[in-house]
């Protein structure tokens, strides 16, 4: 089963999400723990589409991805496409768009700006931790199901 | 098969995430071509396509996207045949 995390640029909230999955991050994390992530922040637009293997969980292969503002449509395609092309291919998508708020939204679309990056970094790692319970009550869900 | 997808402007990512899904999981069977048809797009089928879909009046914008699209006729026939071309060769390869 491969874990597909993704949101819109695939910086912050699908991050935090694998790493809450791979126990790497606890549900009770503080922001700077947050902002210590290898990968929050990293990925830009044009890393759109390319997934990052975060790790493994239980041999299973744990990615966060960004599909711009795909993210309802790039799980209806892939269940599609795998139907109608009889793959088989075992694998969990997870929109965590769903657990934007204002904080991260305003944050993701700062930190994009040279001279605004830290700014926009802790902006969007206090609006995370906010939503951190929404987070990990969605990775638990996906690890369930 | 030969399908047609809406991705509305989201056709990059989506494709680019779908296609490293299938690399990720080692689906070997049945290659699929992506053929992007969005280049063949000219104004008139947006602001039709805008009055159908977003505003509803599609009695505007049905008419709009009709004469937009045979305009663009030729343009959609030599992507088709592009592509076409481009399976043939990849088949002659393979062979």
């Amino acid at each position: 089963m491969i874990f597909y995390y993704h949101c819109y640029r695939g910086a912050h909230l699908s991050c935090v999400a694998a790493a809450l999955h791979l126990n790497r991050l606890q549900p009770s994390a503080n922001v700077e723990e947050i902002l210590s992530l290898e990968y929050f922040d990293v990925l830009q637009n044009p890393d759109m589409g390319v997934p990052v293997l975060a790790g493994y969980c239980h041999g299973n292969p744990v990615c966060f991805v960004g599909v711009g503002s795909g993210s309802k449509i790039f799980p209806r395609f892939a269940d599609c496409l795998t139907k109608k092309m009889q793959v088989d291919l075992h694998y969990k998508s997870v929109d965590c768009l769903q657990c934007i708020n204002l904080l991260t939204r305003i944050g993701g679309f700062i930190s994009r700006f040279k001279g605004f990056k830290e700014l926009g970094r802790n902006l969007a790692a206090r609006g995370i931790h906010k939503n951190l319970d929404k987070i990990y009550a969605l990775v638990l869900h996906a690890k369930g199901s | 098969m030969v399908f047609s997808v809406g991705f509305e402007t989201a056709s990059t990512p989506v494709i680019k995430a779908v296609k490293n899904l299938f690399a990720l999981g080692k689906v070997e069977r049945g290659k699929v071509t992506y053929v992007e048809t969005r280049e063949v797009i000219n104004t008139l089928m947006v602001i039709g396509g805008i009055c159908s879909r977003k505003l509803g009046l599609t009695f505007v914008g049905r008419p709009l996207v009709s004469w937009g699209t045979q305009l663009a006729y030729k343009q959609i026939v030599a992507l088709v045949e592009e592509t076409e071309w481009k399976l043939k060769k990849r088949e002659q390869k393979g062979q």
